[in-house]
């Protein structure tokens, strides 16, 4: 079998996705989400040309915008249609959007690790992730879509249906329905079927955003600790 | 310069938060109503003047095009009394609503007084979801997040908003304060970031408003939002799995009144704590007004509630099908538990407690409150002359149904409920109730179309003191020549049938089954399209149905109901008509057979920008019998019953919110009511009503109102009128930790009475506060109520002082 380049499918994915996106939008400046929350170590690139920083609550974000989310981490992005994303532990995004008078189209490249996403009905517009073999456009509905280190991607679908392509291999399409899940691997092989008990508990688990905290006195004032419920 | 001292000190005059005002009364002294929004539950609170004079409150509300108001018990606690109308019973056009208060005293009243001459309820505009709404989305924080102070920002998204609507003139106002300097207006976000917020805000229940301008700054739509702030301490203490609220609130308040000075006392705790899927609800309300001879007026309740079921102890208020059980409070349990296909519901427990009757004298013979007593406690006494008491009641309901209620349910109810008779010694006439009831729900498209049925046979004992029939006491009371006409045999076997469940004797109603004087029944056609919503049903109560469970029923009536609900302009504009025709007599018991004829018609305008809201309305009621009302020789009686009258009722209702200066809000409400009666009695009523309200914030912490109402009525050849006046300002210092408040409301006319409010509120903590109360009211008229001895009304004049001091803790 012929070996995939996988940094060279990657860079061609983010440049496709870019170039679908950058360039329309009116004003790159103009916030397309914001940030809810965020738990331990979660920073944010502004654009190509920024540099990594930590973030904080409220931060607006525009097209380009990229998240990086460290170990036992959280970031909590809602956007201006109220679609919600729970960005998990180690993963990194970064968003697109595309406006059209009131439409707003956006896209979600996602190169590593777990997303939560809860979109809300979109009209006439668009809801995309991008992955390294798969893209998955949603118009409203809720479920995990996820990316291992090996670019391979799964998407569990909670309600509603979710079209979704490979974009390595065959390039398959298919329809993943509530209950169900759809998988691409590196090679741009699928596996389709019913969501098993585990991949629930990895659904539901990946809802949570309520976090615990300890408190420790010490001589200068308390230290929190805040830490992601399990 | 004094022109402009002028200016302002009428508009000052012309201040009110006009949700506040209560009409005259001597019960209420305020009433606090939210904004009615449709689909959203609403509560109302009523304050009373002396909060030790009422034993019980009764809520009647109704919706537009229905005529019989359903009715509720109130929640009493401390000095309010809290009814929550359902989301799903909130309803454009308008709610109306009356209160019926039981008084220590042992008289009664309503809300308004001419409710119970005029049958005049007071209405609530309910504002229709707008497609508006849809236009500002506020991120966060969202409404009715629970939030710490250093998580709060603000973000709104207008990426939904319409095209003439200027973004960059929104206006934001937290608690009522413009705070829109400081935000920022990027593309279609607002955002008040965390580092702009300085203001530190309370613990509690924050209000958030945002106001549309369109391009030619003309206000375009406003959206209204809350949030809570939690305090960091309690948040961190609530990071455990168990998340939980509580309020504690006492109270300690003195009455003067009548020169008589009484002390009450009460605690209130609430309790709510969520524990993954698993719900509980808490509350304790202990009070000094707990009396042995009285009906209780503590209140305990815990109520766990999951996914799949529910527990309840305590006292509470189960819902089953209305004609069945609904409104009632049961000191006791409750469990449901909801599988969706196959779900199961019971409730058991006191509905009334036991209240010994009072010794008088001993008797004889038997006679009017005179009851049979044991001789070997009593000397050898047979009878004795008493005050009566009442029995314990209590109360089992079961309801097994099938389905989950979205699109179908089929349910079927038992009740049963009985007088202990051992609970008192002085008692006369203990009872026992079975009701047996069936529900259908049918939805279609989304509930667009929905049929609703439900049919209820009941079973009344009126005295059970004698327990069941032997079968010679059969033989000798029913049959051909027996006291009730009616197969002995039958009547064994179904005592038989009956037994353990039942008490069957001569007191049973009732005893023509046959001719279904006990069913209730109802049913119902909805359709939602294009709209319009439209509803058709009819009812069937016969004049013996009863049901322990549902003290307020109307019976011995029968007829259709139609409704039809037009939405014009993005739920601007309604059209509403309604049409009932009743008639009772439905086992031909009365001489004549009365039809009740009611026309509701109403047009409402909300336009949601910087134009009045209206409500017009107009309602005629028609109830007429046939019967002439002219004396004949042949007949002496019949003129007597004849029933022949009509009432016109025009109803007109503004209210505006502008910006001139400062910001004001305005209410004009005008209600005319007018009863032909063209009986034998000529029992005519004529019933005007002027209300002018308007409120002004002056500045952040400064607030005022003014209310004038006038009032004119005349039942049958008595007039009777008053002018209420009420003047009140809020006054906010000490960067808000100390709230005053005053009013001033005098009343003229026949109806003479002052009463001056001053209140203070001062927060010890952000969570903790103390408000002291003062009320001072001096009264004289002559109140619609006769002396027992002298059978002249009773003329009340006296000068009343009530202080109270209230401490609340919140913790979350």
């Amino acid at each position: 079998m012929k070996k995939i380049n996988f940094p060279l499918v990657v860079i061609m994915l983010v440049a496709f996705a870019a170039a679908n996106f950058a360039g329309k939008n009116p004003s790159k400046e103009a916030p397309i989400a914001i940030v809810m929350k965020i738990v331990k170590d979660v920073n944010f690139k502004k654009g190509e040309e920024g540099a990594w920083a930590a973030i904080k609550i409220g931060q607006a974000l525009a097209t380009g915008d990229e998240i990086k989310t460290g170990a036992k981490s959280l970031a909590l992005i809602k956007f201006t249609d109220n679609s919600i994303l729970r960005v998990r532990e180690n993963c990194t995004i970064k968003i697109y959007a595309d406006k059209n008078n009131k439409q707003v189209s956006k896209n979600t490249y996602i190169s590593k690790g777990d997303v939560n996403f809860e979109v809300t009905k979109q009209q006439n517009e668009e809801f995309q992730f991008t992955t390294p073999t798969m893209v998955a456009s949603i118009r409203g509905t809720k479920g995990l879509i996820g990316v291992e280190d090996d670019g391979s991607s799964s998407l569990l679908v909670e309600e509603g249906s979710v079209d979704f392509m490979s974009t390595v291999g065959d390039q398959k399409k298919g329809n993943v329905r509530g209950g169900n899940f759809a998988q691409v691997d590196k090679e741009g092989q699928v596996d389709e079927g019913a969501i098993s008990a585990d991949l629930q508990k990895k659904l539901e688990s990946s809802k949570k955003t309520n976090t615990k905290k300890i408190i420790i006195q010490t001589n200068q004032g308390n230290l929190i600790i805040e830490y992601l419920e399990e | 310069m004094v022109k402009k001292a002028t200016f302002l000190f009428v508009v000052f005059l012309l201040g009110l938060v006009p949700n506040t005002f209560a009409q005259v009364s001597n019960v209420v002294s305020e009433m606090k109503i939210g904004n009615a929004k449709e689909n959203e539950a609403l509560t109302i609170e009523a304050r009373f003047q002396q909060p030790s004079s009422v034993t019980k409150a009764v809520f009647g509300y109704r919706s537009f095009g229905q005529n019989e108001f359903t009715r509720s018990e109130m929640n009493l606690q401390g000095s309010s009394a809290f009814f929550t109308i359902s989301a799903a019973e909130v309803i454009p056009p308008y709610i109306e609503y009356f209160m019926h208060f039981t008084l220590a005293s042992g008289t009664e009243e309503t809300y308004p007084l001419e409710f119970v001459t005029s049958n005049t309820p007071v209405q609530i505009p309910v504002q229709g979801v707008s497609g508006k709404d849809k236009e500002v989305l506020v991120m966060s924080p969202e409404k009715n997040e629970k939030i710490l102070p250093e998580e709060f920002f603000i973000s709104i998204s207008l990426l939904r908003a319409s095209d003439i609507v200027n973004k960059n003139a929104t206006k934001i106002y937290l608690d009522n304060k413009d705070i829109t300097n400081l935000a920022l207006f990027a593309d279609d976000v607002i955002l008040i970031s965390p580092e702009n917020f300085q203001i530190q805000l309370k613990d509690g229940l924050h209000l958030l408003n945002i106001e549309l301008y369109d391009t030619s700054n003309t206000l375009y739509h406003s959206v209204a939002s809350q949030f809570i702030i939690i305090n960091p301490s309690y948040a961190l203490l609530g990071q455990s799995a168990i998340k939980y609220a509580a309020d504690v609130r006492a109270e300690s308040r003195n009455e003067n009144i009548q020169s008589v000075g009484t002390w009450y006392n009460n605690v209130n705790v609430n309790l709510q704590a969520d524990y993954k899927s698993i719900n509980l609800l808490g509350n304790i309300y202990a009070t000094s007004e707990e009396k042995k001879h009285l009906q209780p007026n503590n209140r305990y309740m815990l109520s766990l509630s999951t996914d799949y079921g529910a527990i309840t102890v305590g006292d509470h208020y189960p819902k089953y099908p209305s004609l069945v059980l609904n409104g009632k409070r049961v000191r006791g349990f409750s469990g449901e538990i909801n599988l969706g296909f196959f779900n199961i519901q019971t409730s058991f427990g006191e509905i009334s407690k036991n209240i010994e009757g009072t010794f008088i004298q001993y008797k004889d013979t038997l006679g009017a409150n005179i009851v049979a007593v044991d001789p070997l406690k009593h000397n050898g006494n047979k009878y004795a002359e008493v005050e009566t008491g009442t029995f314990q009641r209590s109360l089992l309901a079961i309801r097994p149904s099938f389905g989950r209620g979205e699109n179908f349910q089929f349910g079927l109810t038992f009740l049963h409920g009985k007088d202990e008779t051992g609970s008192i010694e002085f008692g006369t006439a203990p009872q026992e109730n079975l009701v047996v009831g069936t529900d259908l729900m049918f939805g279609f498209d989304n509930r667009n179309i929905l049929f609703t049925t439900q049919a209820a046979f009941s079973l009344l004992n009126k005295d059970i003191s004698s327990g069941s029939l032997s079968d010679s006491e059969i033989d000798s009371v029913f049959g051909p020549h027996g006291l009730i006409n009616q197969d002995p045999e039958q009547v064994k076997k179904f005592r038989d049938a009956m037994k353990g469940i039942f008490t069957v004797n001569q007191n049973v109603t009732p005893i023509n089954p046959q001719e279904l004087p006990s069913l209730a029944a109802e049913t119902a056609l909805s359709f939602n399209y294009f709209n319009n919503y439209l509803k058709g049903s009819y009812i069937y109560r016969g004049e013996q149905y009863s049901s322990f469970g549902q003290s307020f029923i109307r019976t011995d009536v029968a007829g259709i109901n139609v409704l039809d609900r037009l939405r014009l302009f993005e739920n601007k504009f309604f059209i509403s008509v309604g049409f009932e025709n009743l008639h009772d007599n439905l086992q031909k018991t009365k001489r004549a057979t009365t039809t009740y004829q009611t026309l509701n018609t109403s047009v409402s305008f909300y336009p949601r920008t910087n134009l009045p809201s209206i409500i017009v309305g107009y309602t005629r009621l028609n109830n007429t019998n046939g019967l002439s009302p002219i004396k004949t020789l042949t007949d002496s009686t019949t003129y007597l019953s004849a029933i022949n009258d009509f009432t016109n009722r025009i109803s007109t209702q503004l209210s505006y919110n502008f910006e001139w200066k400062y910001r004001h809000s305005i209410s004009f409400n005008f209600v005319n009511s007018s009863r032909e009666d063209q009986s034998h009695a000529n029992y005519d009523i004529d019933n005007s009503s002027v209300t002018v309200s308007s409120g002004t914030r002056w500045l952040d912490n400064l607030s005022s109102s003014f209310n004038v109402s006038i009032n004119n009525s005349k039942v049958d050849t008595t007039s009777f009128g008053y002018v209420s006046l009420s003047l009140g300002a809020n006054y906010s210092l000490m960067q808000d930790k100390l709230l005053l408040a005053g009013s001033l409301n005098p009343s003229f006319g026949d109806y003479k009475r002052t009463s001056l409010d001053a209140s203070a509120l001062y927060y010890i903590m952000s969570n903790l506060t103390v408000q002291f109360q003062i009320r001072f009211l001096s009264y004289d008229y002559t109140s619609s109520q006769y002396d027992a001895i002298t059978l002249l009304p009773i003329k009340l004049k006296a000068n009343d002082v009530i202080m109270g001091l209230t401490t609340q803790l919140y913790l979350q």
